[in-house]
């Protein structure tokens, strides 16, 4: 008698509340410090989106989101055991980031009293009354793009990471930028300087 | 510098290409960064766990409150309702005794290993269950 086909592999093994307090004492001191580094990079990448909201609020967050996933009520995210555990995090961590980035475009109304101003005439002139509607609001379109003037004036003299800066703008991978030019050592330190500039600059 | 996306996309590629980034570093590298930076690594990563180990903490007294909640809520409402039983605590607890012999099922259920023995069951006891046997319908025959 032929086999019956099997239909898709098994279910993943999803972590219990007790396994996962595991898994936090298991972290070693270099996964502790990535899952932190890479919350603050991404809370700093939400802009006025985080709404007040650090690295430590995203880690928490992800972390919470976890452990009601163990609770299989079908909230959540369940922890797959099959995949590491820093790997689930910083995946939940660019999932729950990316989701607080779209709910602040969709429904953050425009407080249009922040960026009103007064003429010399007394009269209250809003710059939003220029804005096409499909924009995103003008004062956070204006503080992203001081900040990222800011990055770019850090590297005026180094022409590396002006390359890099633009590639990641222009959203290439790191192999497709080092096809304009750079060997692997060369690009992964423009991105340690870039790295170590940016992190030295104010939030 | 070209403008094809918004300024507030271009900020966010960078943060979270440099995000990406520190997940590419080598163990070592990622301490050595910190050092560097005058941090000690082993302090860091202890206050992260901490933080962590408190979210986790967090969740279950949350989980913890709730069921506490759901239970005073269920204590007041059997409280609240206005049942008829016997007037004496002998009456009281013969019916009950009643609807223990008529369904043996709830008497394993409603009883638990610390009031294993019927006899042993207080006033309040009997009272409790019968308050319970009736906010459950289960009473409506035995009157």
């Amino acid at each position: 008698m032929a086999k019956e086909p099997t239909h898709g592999a098994p279910p993943p093994a999803a972590a219990t509340r007790d396994e996962i307090d595991q898994a936090i004492e298991a972290l070693t001191l270099s996964q502790l410090v990535k899952l932190k580094k890479y919350a603050a990079w991404r809370t700093r990448g939400l802009g006025r989106a985080s709404l007040g909201r650090d690295a430590e609020v995203l880690l928490q967050e992800a972390l919470t989101s976890t452990i009601v996933g163990a609770e299989g009520t079908g909230e959540g995210r369940r922890w797959n055991k099959n995949v590491d555990f820093i790997k689930h995090l910083t995946e939940a961590m660019r999932s729950i980031s990316d989701h607080w980035k779209t709910q602040f475009d969709e429904r953050e109304p425009f407080l249009e009293s922040e960026v009103v101003t007064v003429t010399g005439e007394g009269e209250e002139y809003s710059p939003l009354a220029a804005v096409p509607s499909e924009d995103p609001p003008a004062e956070r379109a204006l503080l992203a793009k001081e900040k990222v003037r800011q990055v770019f004036d850090l590297f005026t003299e180094d022409n590396e990471a002006i390359l890099v800066l633009e590639g990641w703008v222009e959203g290439m991978t790191g192999p497709e930028i080092m096809e304009f030019g750079l060997t692997k050592q060369q690009y992964e330190a423009t991105v340690k300087r870039i790295r170590y500039a940016v992190e030295r600059m104010k939030n | 510098m070209n403008n094809k996306k918004n300024y507030d996309e271009q900020l966010s590629a960078i943060m979270n290409r440099l995000a990406e980034s520190v997940l590419e570093l080598s163990d070592d590298q990622v301490l050595a960064e910190e050092r560097e930076k005058g941090i000690d690594p082993t302090k860091e990563a202890e206050s992260i766990r901490n933080v962590l180990r408190h979210s986790s903490k967090m969740q279950r007294m949350q989980k913890l409150q709730a069921a506490e909640r759901a239970y005073e809520e269920n204590v007041a409402r059997l409280n609240k309702n206005q049942y008829q039983f016997p007037d004496s605590p002998t009456r009281r607890k013969q019916l009950l005794a009643a609807v223990f012999a008529a369904k043996p099922d709830v008497q394993s259920v409603l009883l638990t290993a610390q009031h294993r023995d019927f006899e042993q069951l207080t006033d309040v006891d009997v009272e409790s269950l019968l308050r319970q046997l009736a906010d459950l319908g289960i009473l409506e025959s035995f009157k």
